[in-house]
């Protein structure tokens, strides 16, 4: 303040007269005024600020619907989390998937949803996703549905921005892939039992070659040998044991895929009746003399299309099993029932929709540990003892039986045993009249010629040896070619033809150059392998009957003695 | 010489029963609040209570603030203001003499401007006018119910600050000559000298002007042989009523006019000692007349006709003399007879007392400009 001195004393008095001062008495006014100018300006800038917030809340809520749209309409199953954990949203997908409404999850965290093993895992991708801000993608995990069930989930995540750029929350994806896993592990599982198969094909193959002479030779010998023999006794445990391995390469053939010869109309009842009244069954029934068997057959069970000698083994080797499965007494029902599955049939194996004849064998043993259950059809997985009662390849054969018949195996196995449905496809066909057991003597021949042709010197000689002994001039060439020049030459009154010889002409081949030279020569086709589109072919173009090797007297003898008939 | 003037008075009633308006201009005002700013004196006086009285059965709210000493001092603002914030207050009601009402002018001003009333000092230093004042004067004398005139006690600094502005201009004064029926005689004979200082000043100010020259004069006309009257016939409420209007002639004067040495020496006095305003006021006057005559002989002995004294046929300084003495004879007459230094002036005090009456607003329009040594001689004269 400006103190009155001689200085401005003159300024001083004028300002009291007051002309020019800045207070006007009610100038209570004009600072209203400028409140009231202040306060207009303010409701202006604030009436602008609600149109600009109301904007910016409507296209944030236009941006959320859309958001909400897509989510909604997301076919996975999609839940957001907060930053603290909790779900704040989840997509109609998701309780269709899980069972949870988004009322019954809100402000929930994962417990209850994610099992608790798979916390530590979860825990790290909700903290990648909300504290790195990054995201992942297709890991696989596991969730529990509202039920209590645990599905196979792939997970994604990523993080939600608010407007300022800060993650505000976490989107997390769920992929419910628990039927693509289970079908993956389908085509795995199928793809080993090929492999296996491919596997035990080429090993039966050579085996069954070797065995041919341990398995023809003794029966050769014992015919020379007299009964009082001390050899006979050796020779016979020779060809037993000769017969058992042919048995056992029998069934790896078996599995082998598509080696089921034979697709003949056939009843299960028939298969089932006479496996009961076979020596292997009743051998067993004496073995496991505390086990009922006991049969429930269908009485207008359908016909089925297939190899009866293959559904006996597998029919066989399931009684075998259930018996084996049973400590002490217990029961082994098998029966038989026509079935119409409308809609496919997940189980061990998908079934199909279609008519089907089913066969069951249940026991009330103590069942299959789970884990096994998942193995139990690979060839040589065995809870048996090796050598003591199993080869390992008993339900190996059931699988490729089935498989070979289009059909489809269910297992259910608990402590109160274990139940097999083989699921055989109906045919329509009628049952074909069985051939009846032909005696020795019915296929002894009267010196007919016969050419024995394959390109394995054994299988030669037993060939030519068996002929020789049941009455047949048997003369034998080492190929195709020779067969060809030899029969030139000569007539003959039957080929027995081998279809596989690698080095040369086969089978086929052989026989369509023959039939040039001599059409209408009768022939019997002879294989290892199974009856292959070559055997068709060479059967189209006129040869007989088809015989699988190895040779027997009886096989051989019957195959010559039907096709010379005809 | 023909000037450009203007002249600054409130709205005021002036009449019995001013008082019981208030409730009707508080109401006018838009008072949600109101504060009332009075003393000890005035409220056994019952002043304060007839207001509060009125103001309830109106149906407004109102809170009293008294802690007001004579000579208001700058703290007594200050609490008042946080009374004032803290009662949510929003009109103020001064009912008192010049010592509420100079409060209340500052309690309205600090509220405005946030600012320390120390910082109003002086002539046109406020920004913004206070909320809605109401002016109830029960003293004939000090007239701040129309002037633009605070006066606050710096009591650190022990001066008197002159806060001159429109904006302590009351925006109502409501003079109810009742009310100063129950001063004392000695409060009555210092007020109504006062306000007869107010006129003499007003008139030889040298800002003075026509308009303001009426009311000085009238003021003058008035206030000697009613003063003596009314302290006669104390609860006369005729005389008292006539006295209180040579009050607001000298008021009105004064507000415009502005005052001289007098009131610029009495601040500094009463900073210093704490003596009634009144008193120092009426002490002093014979001795700054003394010292102005000769300036603006003129119009002093214009005061001495207005007085009633025949100056006719006189020389100057028998003229001067005569008015001087009729001074005399009037403080005499109402009981102002002690002198500086029997209140306790010493000669030691004088100097200080000077240089700080120097720096006085009111000091600038004394007709005649002193230095600081006229001054003290004028102290001296009135030791």
């Amino acid at each position: 303040m400006k103190k009155p001195s001689k200085d401005n004393w003159d300024d001083l008095r004028d300002k009291i007269i007051g002309l020019g001062e800045k207070s006007i008495r009610k100038s209570y006014y004009p600072e209203l005024q400028q409140r009231l100018r202040e306060l207009e300006i303010r409701n202006l800038q604030l009436k602008q600020e609600i149109g600009e917030r109301k904007q910016t809340e409507d296209a944030l809520r236009e941006s959320e619907e859309k958001y909400r749209t897509v989510l909604d309409s997301n076919p996975d199953p999609v839940v957001v989390y907060d930053m603290e954990g909790r779900v704040i949203y989840l997509n109609p997908a998701f309780t269709r998937v899980f069972g949870w409404s988004l009322e019954e999850r809100i402000g929930k965290k994962i417990d209850g949803f994610v099992p608790e093993e798979n916390w530590p895992e979860t825990r790290m991708m909700i903290n990648k996703v909300t504290v790195s801000g990054e995201s992942f993608s297709g890991i696989e995990t596991r969730r529990y549905t509202k039920e209590g069930n645990i599905l196979d989930i792939s997970i994604s995540g990523s993080c939600y921005r608010d407007h300022e750029g800060n993650v505000a929350a976490s989107v997390i994806n769920l992929r419910d892939i628990t039927e693509q896993k289970r079908l993956e592990d389908q085509l795995q599982k199928a793809r080993k039992m090929e492999a296996m198969g491919l596997m035990a094909g080429g090993v039966a193959h050579d085996l069954n070659n070797i065995l041919s002479g341990i398995v023809s030779y003794p029966e050769l010998l014992l015919m020379d040998l007299p009964e009082d023999s001390p050899l006979r006794k050796p020779i016979k445990t020779i060809q037993e044991s000769g017969l058992r391995a042919a048995d056992v390469v029998e069934d790896l053939m078996t599995i082998a895929r598509g080696v089921a010869t034979g697709k003949d109309a056939l009843n299960l009842n028939t298969i089932v009746t006479e496996y009961l009244g076979s020596a292997e069954h009743r051998r067993l029934e004496r073995f496991r003399a505390f086990i009922d068997f006991k049969t429930a057959l269908a009485p207008d069970l359908l016909n089925l299309s297939g190899s009866p000698t293959h559904i006996n083994k597998t029919l066989m080797n399931l009684v075998t099993n259930a018996s084996e499965a049973i400590e002490g007494s217990g029961t082994v029902t098998i029966s038989t029932v026509n079935r119409y599955i409308d809609e496919p049939l997940k189980g061990y194996a998908d079934v199909h929709a279609g008519e089907y004849v089913v066969l069951n064998v249940v026991d009330d043993g103590s069942g299959i540990m789970p884990k096994d259950l998942e193995r139990i059809f690979e060839p040589f997985y065995t809870k048996k003892v090796m050598g003591r009662s199993g080869t390992g390849l008993g339900l190996a054969v059931v699988w490729n039986t089935v498989q070979d018949h289009d059909g489809y195996i269910n297992v259910e196995s608990s402590e109160k045993g274990t139940a097999f449905e083989l699921y055989f496809p109906v045919t329509r066909e009628n049952v074909v009249a069985e051939g009846e057991e032909v005696p020795l003597e019915n296929y002894l021949g009267h010196g007919e010629k016969i050419l024995v042709v394959d390109d394995e010197e054994r299988q030669r000689e037993i060939a030519s040896g068996i002929l020789t002994r049941i009455g047949y001039d048997a003369e034998t060439v080492s190929n195709g070619e020779e067969a060809i020049g030899y029969v030139k030459e000569h007539p003959v009154d039957l080929i027995v033809l081998d279809m596989v010889m690698p080095k040369g002409i086969n089978g086929r081949e052989t026989y369509e150059e023959i039939i040039k030279i001599r059409p209408g020569q009768k022939a019997v086709i002879a294989s290892g392998y199974a009856r292959t589109k070559e055997v068709y072919i060479a059967q189209e173009l006129g040869a007989g009957k088809y015989i699988k090797k190895p040779y027997t007297l009886a096989k051989v003898g019957l195959a010559v003695k039907e096709e010379l008939e005809k | 010489m023909l000037k450009l003037r203007k002249f600054v008075a409130p709205e005021f009633l002036f009449g019995p029963g001013a008082l019981d308006l208030v409730s009707q201009y508080a109401r006018n005002f838009g008072a949600n609040k109101v504060l009332v700013v009075t003393d000890s004196g005035v409220i056994s006086a019952g002043w304060a209570g007839k207001v509060m009285e009125a103001l309830e059965s109106a149906g407004i709210p109102g809170v009293i603030f008294s802690d007001v000493t004579p000579n208001p001092r700058s703290e007594e603002v200050m609490a008042g203001v946080e009374f004032y914030r803290d009662q949510e207050c929003d009109v103020i009601v001064a009912v008192g003499g010049g010592s509420p009402m100079d409060c209340a002018k500052g309690i309205g001003i600090v509220n405005t401007n946030r600012k320390s009333i120390l910082e109003f000092e002086g002539i046109d230093n406020v920004g913004k006018p206070g909320p809605p004042l109401i002016c109830i004067p029960t003293t004939a004398g000090t007239s701040a119910d129309v002037s633009q005139f605070a006066i606050i006690n710096n009591l650190p600094k022990r001066v008197k600050m002159a806060i001159i502005s429109k904006t302590v201009v009351p925006d109502v004064a409501l003079i109810d000559p009742a009310t100063t029926v129950t001063m004392d005689l000695y409060l009555t004979a210092c007020t109504g000298l006062d306000a007869l200082v107010h006129a003499i000043e007003a008139f030889v100010s040298s800002a003075n002007s026509p308009v303001t020259d009426l009311h000085a004069l009238e003021a003058i006309r008035i206030i000697p042989s009613t003063l003596l009257d009314v302290i006669a016939h104390p609860d006369d409420v005729e005389l008292r009523a006539k006295m209180m209007l040579g009050s607001l002639e000298a008021g009105l004067a004064f507000s415009n006019a502005s005052l001289g040495a007098v009131h610029a020496m009495a601040h500094s006095l009463g900073g210093f000692l704490d003596l009634s305003h009144g008193e120092c006021n009426s002490i002093l006057l014979d001795h700054v007349i003394g010292f102005n005559y000769y300036a603006v002989s003129e119009r002093y002995n214009k005061i001495g006709e207005a007085m009633g004294i025949d100056l006719d046929k006189m020389t100057a300084e028998e003229k001067r003399k005569a008015i001087l003495d009729e001074i005399a004879r009037l403080k005499t007459s109402v009981g102002i007879v002690k002198t500086l230094g029997e209140r306790g002036v010493r000669k030691s005090d004088i100097s200080e007392l000077s240089k700080k009456a120097m720096e006085d607003p009111c000091m600038v329009t004394n007709p005649r400009q002193p230095d600081q040594r006229d001054i003290e001689v004028v102290y001296e004269e009135a030791l």
